[in-house]
């Protein structure tokens, strides 16, 4: 018995399975954006001004409120996340019985998420420039310090480092809910 | 010869009860043959379908198919051969409601060809959608769709991949008689031309139809001369 061998494009797949819910897709991408905002902008003052940080966590009403947006926005994420899988898994089965393995669709979520993380980062970078690039003296004196390179730099490295935390927070709680919902076994689907 | 099925045995696990649903079945599928299996309701048919499909592991007993082993094969390799020979008509009506008719029918395909650059046979696609007169309906969603319409698109759905065998469960799905012989002639035309099909239905009147009909009787089978 030989077995086909034609190349598949996951990659154009997963942009066409992220698009197909166009709503759901800009929901999620706004929802990312704005957590993103919130962790970013608390990760890099803790990167570049720990005690700063500690001082505005330790006033009660801004942790709360730290806290709160995070809870907030994960929990709209996750549920959109939910939902959108839901509605998809229909789909998942129907590639299963023609002949998708398990790996070609955990493949095809590991590119969504992570199109749907680049598409948000991209959003956030952009507006995060404009945003330090106008509040360029601001910042300065909320650090208390000059406004030069060095401190355009420090901002910059912190910044990419908070994007790697939030990256790796996001592919933590996306991808596997792509792996649970995508990996059911197409029997259940199929069957009444 | 192509599916052999030597003693094959299920029994689902319902709490602490276990049901032996298919006894033994013995059976030999050849390549090019129309076969279909009735019975009453809860017999089988569907059970022995799926294992057919490789979406359900029987509880023991062998299946071959093209002398290969197939019973102990692996979810990969169970997904190789869907690919490349068998297409499903499911029992449950299964379609995804927010794609168009057209897009519901080349799912299949999204794992066989590169979709991107029109890689896949678009002419068989299209030629399968004017034998089940479906062009007209394109760009409808499923619920827009007639009964028979929506069968029809199944039954086009399970025929893109250009698979060896068919695996029908109630091709025909609650249609009046008419229609379901409309459908059945085309299945008759669609295996002359040497695809293998294997049908369940509830009509004995469709099962004749078929070359070989085989009774499914509290999970043994047995062949009925026409
Ligand atoms: N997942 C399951 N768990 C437990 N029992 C099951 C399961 N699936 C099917 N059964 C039982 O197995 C028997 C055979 O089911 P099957 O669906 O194969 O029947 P069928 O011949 O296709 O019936 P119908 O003509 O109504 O579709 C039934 O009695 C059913 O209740
Ligand atoms: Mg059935």
């Amino acid at each position: 018995m030989e077995l086909r061998t034609d190349k598949i494009n996951l990659f154009w797949l997963s942009r066409k399975g992220l698009f197909r819910f166009k709503t759901w897709f800009v929901l999620k991408v706004v929802v990312l954006f704005l957590w993103g905002f919130v962790i970013l902008n608390s990760y890099s003052l803790y990167l570049s001004q720990p005690r700063l940080f500690q001082a505005s966590i330790s006033n009660k009403f801004m942790f709360f409120l730290f806290l709160l947006l995070n809870f907030i926005f994960f929990v709209f994420f996750m549920a959109l996340t939910i939902l959108t899988f839901k509605l998809r898994q229909v789909e998942f089965g129907l590639y299963r019985c023609s002949g998708a393995t398990r790996r070609e669709i955990i493949t095809l979520m590991f590119n969504e998420s992570l199109m749907l993380t680049l598409i948000s980062f991209g959003l956030l970078f952009f507006f995060e420039i404009i945003f330090i690039y106008f509040f360029r003296l601001e910042i300065a004196g909320l650090f208390k310090v000059s406004y030069d390179l060095r401190f355009t730099l420090g901002m910059a490295k912190n910044f990419l480092l908070s994007l790697v935390l939030v990256f790796i927070l996001l592919m933590v709680c996306y991808f596997p809910l792509a792996v649970y919902y995508s990996c059911k076994d197409p029997y259940e689907i199929v069957r009444y | 010869m192509f599916f052999r099925l030597i003693d094959i045995k299920k029994s689902y696990q319902g709490g602490s009860q276990k049901t032996l649903v298919l006894k033994g079945i013995n059976l030999d599928i050849n390549e090019g043959s129309f076969i279909s299996f009735v019975g009453a309701s809860g017999a089988g048919k569907s059970t022995l379908l799926l294992i057919l499909a490789g979406l359900l592991r029987p509880t023991s007993g062998e299946l071959y198919f093209d002398s290969k082993k197939l019973t102990r094969l692996s979810d990969k390799e169970w997904s190789f051969i869907r690919k490349q020979y068998i297409g499903i008509i499911f029992q449950k009506k299964i379609f995804i409601p927010h794609l168009k008719v057209y897009e519901n029918i080349i799912t299949p395909l999204s794992f066989i060809t590169d979709l991107s650059g029109r890689g896949f046979d678009d002419g068989r696609v299209e030629d399968l959608m004017e034998t089940f007169d479906l062009k007209a309906h394109r760009n409808k969603y499923p619920e827009e769709l007639s009964g028979g319409e929506l069968q029809r698109m199944m039954i086009v759905r399970s025929l893109v991949t250009g698979p060896k065998i068919l695996l029908a469960d109630e091709p025909t799905g609650d249609l009046d008689l008419e229609n379901s012989k409309e459908i059945i002639h085309i299945l008759k035309k669609i295996n002359k031309k040497g695809l293998t099909i294997v049908m369940v239905t509830h009509n004995k009147e469709l099962a004749l139809q078929a070359r070989n009909i085989y009774r499914i009787d509290k999970g043994e089978i047995a062949k009925l001369i026409k």
